[in-house]
């Protein structure tokens, strides 16, 4: 150690004595302060306007499971039963989507619940005005929720482009389906015809 | 024998890059076979300073390998394939939470580099620190107390410091007003911020003829903008960011300012702190991690971060020449324990020993 011959301690305290006798106070806010509090003009947000959008996001959950109909003349309950087939057969893949963004819809609730409730808290009932410094400050959360949405994103493009795979397979069975049920209904037709002609000459013959 | 030093990046301007080159050249004037590899090296250093680590690097078994440890990465593991004997010179590891508001990847670094530390325990045979803080560091991690050397110093270029100043930068600040100063990378863990907080103290309380300085790469450009935006934002001017300048600007900015102010959180050893005493230029610092050892005794150390208490601090300072006076007679005598040349013959002492 080399040693200071400044006796810091006795200065520390004079000075801490000098301060309090002049009765000075530190108004200077701290970086964390000004993250949270400070108000420099910079952008204005409509309070009302958020709270629609979050009634929205409540109001609204999706579903995977949703009303099947047919407006085929003939052929709707088939149609309807094929349809349900097909959404049977996707659940694995749409189910998991549809709860990941109602996961994703509910953390964006929260964040817009905190935010509304801090914004009231701060004394700003319809226009808030957040500091440059704040956003700056806060540049990271956004980039972080924009990396979520972007990797949620990317999985649902993923799953989406397999259910249309899957669709159009579906689609295609369906038609081939829907052929032979035509066929069939023909053949079906064909017969009742023969039956009944058969019906109608052996009657002749009785005659 | 050879005594190899392997890093990761040999760059200009850097303490451990010289301190490496420094070591490089005490073992040559000593007449030992040496090297430096390093898996990233500064273009603007003369050729055959380091060469470039081979894919395929096997050092002998009688090859004593100095390995520099001051951040995460697969290097850090390769040590372990090395078949050699093995000494780390541990540099200490930002802790991570100072980085993750700002910058994710150097906080996963960080974290890796503390977790590789830790396992590298069992590879190397002995250690070496630049102060009892890192070595404090070491044996938490398990690393047996008495393999572990705390070097008295970095080697510190100071032959440069004696190059000559920017005139224009000189004669631009030499203005009569006061000039705070602070070097050191613009990171978070420097706390940057803080100096910003008792400067604009000082400025609206005390002397509103001032400014301050703080100089160094800027490293973390979130960190750097909520740094500006935070002096925007308490309404403080003045504050010079002067980013990346030449060596001869630094020189011109020590020798212009009044007081150097260190308010950093975490450092393994503070080479500036060294670089004010060499300039004349009264010190104070916060009370964390090396900077005690660093300063030994010398300088102004404050445990509280009270913008008032600094400012006036700082008042006292500049407005005493008394006070000045028995500061830097503190500083000077602290100088003294860096010499360079005692500094050598200890490092080659503790080789000797171990070879």
């Amino acid at each position: 150690m080399s040693g200071t011959t400044v006796d810091i301690q006795k200065i520390t305290e004079e000075i801490k004595a000098e301060i309090a006798e002049k009765g000075l106070v530190n108004d200077i806010p701290s970086f964390d302060e000004v993250i949270l509090y400070n108000s420099t003009p910079s952008c204005k947000i409509d309070l009302n306007l958020l709270k629609r959008e979050l009634d929205y996001l409540k109001r609204n959950e999706i579903h995977y499971y949703r009303e099947i109909t047919s407006y085929h003349k003939w052929l709707a309950p088939v149609v309807a039963f094929v349809k349900r087939v097909i959404r049977k057969l996707c659940k694995f893949l749409g189910e998991p989507a549809v709860n990941e963004i109602n996961e994703y819809h509910r953390h964006v609730v929260k964040a817009l619940e905190y935010t509304i409730r801090a914004l009231e808290q701060a004394g700003n009932s319809a226009e808030v005005e957040p500091s440059y410094a704040a956003q700056l400050i806060d540049v990271h959360k956004y980039k972080l929720l924009a990396e979520q949405y972007a990797a949620v994103n990317y999985r649902m493009g993923k799953d989406l482009q397999a259910l249309q795979g899957q669709l159009r397979q579906l689609q295609e069975d369906y038609e081939q389906l829907k052929l032979q049920s035509e066929r069939a209904e023909l053949k079906a037709d064909i017969a009742k015809l023969r039956t009944e002609k058969e019906k109608r000459n052996s009657g002749e013959q009785q005659i | 024998m050879r005594i190899i030093q392997v890093l990761g990046s040999l760059l200009l301007g850097d303490a451990i890059g010289y301190h490496t080159i420094a070591i490089k050249k005490i073992l040559i004037d000593a007449g030992y076979a040496t090297e430096i590899y390093a898996e990233h090296i500064d273009k603007q250093f003369p050729e055959r300073t380091a060469a470039p680590l081979p894919r395929r690097f096997c050092p002998k078994a009688d090859d004593i390998l100095i390995y520099h440890l001051s951040f995460g990465g697969g290097l850090n593991l390769r040590l372990r394939d090395w078949k050699c004997r093995k000494i780390l010179m541990y540099h200490n590891i930002t802790p991570p939470q100072f980085f993750e508001p700002y910058d994710e990847k150097s906080a996963a670094s960080a974290k890796e580099g503390l977790e590789q530390a830790s396992q590298l325990r069992e590879h190397v045979e002995r250690c070496v620190v630049m102060s009892g803080f890192n070595k404090r560091d070491l044996t938490a991690m398990g690393y047996p107390a008495d393999r572990i050397w705390v070097m008295p110093s970095y080697f510190i270029p100071f032959e440069n410091y004696e190059k000559v100043p920017d005139v224009d930068l000189l004669n631009q600040y030499s203005d009569g007003r006061i000039n705070l100063l602070f070097v050191g990378r613009l990171a978070p863990n420097k706390r940057q911020e803080d100096v910003i907080r008792v400067f604009a103290y000082y400025k609206k309380y005390i002397n509103a003829n001032s400014r301050l300085f703080l100089v160094g790469a800027e490293a973390f450009p979130d960190y750097v903008e909520a740094l500006r935006a935070y002096a925007a934002a308490i309404g403080v001017s003045d504050v010079i960011f002067p980013g990346h300048i030449s060596f001869a600007q630094i020189i011109a900015i020590y020798r212009i300012a009044s007081v150097f102010l260190c308010m950093s959180e975490h450092e393994g050893f503070c080479v500036p702190l060294v670089e004010a005493m060499y300039f004349d230029l009264p010190v104070i610092a916060y009370d964390a991690a090396a900077i005690p050892e660093t300063l030994g005794g010398s300088g102004i150390l404050l445990d509280s971060k009270d913008p008032g208490l600094w400012a006036a601090w700082i008042q006292r300072i500049v407005g005493s020449p008394e006070l000045r006076g028995q500061i830097l007679e503190g500083q000077r005598n602290r100088l003294k324990q860096f010499h360079q040349q005692t500094a050598a013959a200890g490092f080659l002492n503790y080789l000797r020993q171990i070879i």
